[in-house]
C-alpha cells in the first residue's frame, strides 16, 4: 500500500481508536516506522481526539492522587530506604553477634560468680574452722594455765547418764585469793532446745545452785563465783532458763579430791 | 501538524524517560497533566465516582508498573494512557454489582454528560465547535473512544447499520480535527493545564 492510499484508508483513525484487526494493526505499525508522515498523521488524530478527552475532564478527588504516590512509596522503595534496609539486616547481625556476646560473657560472669561464691563459702567455712581452732586452742590454754596454776584444784566431773563420756573438769580458785569457779564447758554434751544446764555446789551434801551455765562452744570456759564450802560440784538438765531450786537430772557430778 | 507534533516530544519523551526510571516525578506530573480527561472517561465507564477513582488509582499503578511497555512510535502517551484506563475501567464493571446496576439504570447513562466538576470547555473557548459536532457524530466517539465499543457493537446498541457507523465515524473523526486544529490545539494544551493549575 502506498502512503497516499493509506493515510486516505481510515486505518490510522482505526488504529487511534483501537479498531483495528491484528492485521490491520500489523500493517499500521510498519507503516508508522516507515513513513514518518503516517506518525504525523496518527500524531494528529490522537492529539484532536486528546483534546477532544480534555473537554471532558473532570478533576478527581485529590486524595486518589495520595493514594497512588503512598502505593509506589511503599511498593518500590527508593534507593535510599534499600541502603536503609541492608543497614537495619547490618544492625540486626550486629545485636545477634551483641547478644550472643552477651550470652557468652553474662555465663563466663555466672560461672565466675558461682565459682566465686563457692570460694567464699569455702573461706566462710575455714574462717569458721580457724575460729574453732583458735578458740579450742584459746580454750587448752586456758585450761593449761588453769592446770598449771598451783592455787587452782581441779575437779573430774563424771558424767552421770553416760559414764563412758569424756570427763568434763571443773577448776575450783583458791580460797584464800579471789576466788573463782570455771567450767570446761566445752566439754559439756549440747543439749537440745528446751533444756538447760544448772551448775551447782555440793555444800554439806546438799546441792547450792551456782548459776546457769552457756553453751557456747566460742566460749570454752565459763567462769563463776566459787563457793568456799564446796565439797563437790554437778550439773544439771533443767527444763527452766532460769534454774530450778533443786536439780532435776544430774548430768555431770565430781568430788573434790 | 509536524512542527506540532515535534513541538510537544520533547516534553513527553523526559516524562516517559522519567516513568521508565521509576522517578515519582514524572508519575506525579503526569497525573497532573492527565488525571482529570481520564477520570472524565473513566467515570462516563463505570458511572460511580468511587469506583471511578479506584480504577484512576488503579490506571496510575499500571502505567507505573508497565512503564516500560509504551512505544512512542505506536501512538501518542496518552492514546496509551486512555487504552489502559479504559480496559481497567471495562473490566471493573465486569463485577456482578455493575453488571446488577446497569441493568436498573438501562443504557441511556451510557451517554450521560460529565458531573458539575468538569471543566468547563467554555473557558477553553472551544465548546462552541464541540457543540457544532453534530450530538450523533459525538455519541460514536464517546462509545467508541471513550467506552471501548467497536463498530458492530456501536451498531448493535443503537440498531444503526454497521455502514453507517463506519462512515459516520469517518465524518466525525474529520469535524473533530477541524476543531482541534494545531493552532486550536496548542492553546486548548496551555488553557486546560492553566485550568488545573488554578483547580489544584
Amino acid at each position: 500500500m502506498d502512503i497516499q492510499s493509506f493515510l486516505q484508508s481510515g486505518l490510522l483513525e482505526s488504529y487511534a481508536l483501537t479498531q483495528c484487526t491484528p492485521e490491520e494493526r500489523k500493517l499500521v505499525e510498519e507503516m508508522l516506522q516507515q513513513h514518518p508522515e503516517a506518525r504525523a498523521e496518527l500524531e494528529a488524530i490522537e492529539l484532536a481526539l486528546e483534546q477532544y478527552a480534555q473537554t471532558q475532564a473532570v478533576v478527581p478527588p485529590a486524595e486518589v492522587k495520595d493514594r497512588i504516590m503512598q502505593e509506589i512509596d511503599s511498593a518500590s522503595p527508593p534507593m535510599t530506604t534499600r541502603l536503609n534496609s541492608s543497614a537495619g539486616r547490618l544492625l540486626q547481625a550486629a545485636a545477634v553477634l551483641l547478644l550472643a556476646a552477651a550470652t557468652y560473657f553474662w555465663m563466663q560472669q555466672r560461672t565466675a560468680e558461682q565459682q566465686l561464691e563457692a570460694s567464699r563459702q569455702q573461706s566462710l567455712a575455714l574462717q569458721q574452722q580457724i575460729q574453732e581452732c583458735s578458740s579450742n586452742l584459746a580454750t587448752q590454754r586456758a585450761i593449761v594455765e588453769l592446770l598449771r596454776d598451783p592455787k587452782i584444784r581441779p575437779v573430774k566431773m563424771s558424767n552421770q547418764i553416760n559414764p563412758a563420756a569424756i570427763p568434763s573438769y571443773v577448776f575450783n580458785g583458791d580460797p584464800a585469793g579471789p576466788c573463782k569457779i570455771s567450767v570446761d564447758v566445752a566439754s559439756l554434751p549440747v543439749q537440745p532446745a528446751g533444756k538447760y544446764l544448772q551448775f551447782w555446789a555440793i555444800v554439806n551434801k546438799a546441792p547450792v545452785s551456782i548459776g546457769m551455765i552457756k553453751i557456747d562452744s566460742l566460749n570454752g570456759i565459763q567462769t563463776f563465783d566459787c563457793n568456799p564450802n564446796a565439797e563437790g560440784f554437778a550439773v544439771s538438765i533443767e527444763d527452766n532458763p532460769n534454774g530450778n531450786a533443786a536439780p532435776t537430772t544430774v548430768l555431770m557430778f565430781g568430788l573434790q579430791g | 501538524m509536524l512542527r506540532f507534533a515535534h513541538r510537544t516530544k520533547p516534553m513527553h519523551t523526559e516524562l516517559i524517560q522519567g516513568l521508565q526510571r521509576q522517578d515519582r516525578n514524572a508519575l506525579s506530573k503526569l497525573y497532573d497533566m492527565y488525571s482529570s480527561a481520564l477520570y472524565g472517561v473513566v467515570l462516563r465507564i463505570v458511572q460511580s465516582p468511587e469506583l471511578a477513582q479506584q480504577v484512576l488509582q488503579d490506571t496510575f499503578l499500571k502505567v507505573w508498573r508497565n512503564s516500560g511497555s509504551y512505544d512512542s512510535s505506536k501512538g501518542r502517551l496518552f492514546t496509551w494512557l486512555l487504552n489502559i484506563a479504559r480496559n481497567t475501567a471495562i473490566d471493573a464493571t465486569r463485577t456482578a454489582h455493575f453488571r446488577n446496576k446497569q441493568k436498573t439504570e438501562g443504557t441511556e447513562s451510557l451517554v450521560s454528560r460529565p458531573g458539575n466538576d468538569a471543566i468547563n470547555p467554555d473557558h477553553l473557548g472551544v465548546r462552541e465547535a464541540v457543540n457544532a459536532l453534530d450530538e450523533k457524530y459525538r455519541t460514536l466517539i464517546d462509545l467508541i473512544y471513550f467506552k471501548g465499543y467497536t463498530q458492530e457493537e456501536v451498531a448493535e446498541e443503537t440498531g444503526i447499520p454497521i455502514g453507517t457507523v463506519k462512515t459516520r465515524l469517518r465524518y466525525a473523526m474529520n469535524e473533530l480535527r477541524k476543531v482541534f486544529g494545531e493552532t486550536n490545539a496548542l492553546a486548548f494544551l496551555m488553557l486546560a493545564e492553566a485550568i488545573r493549575q488554578v483547580l489544584k
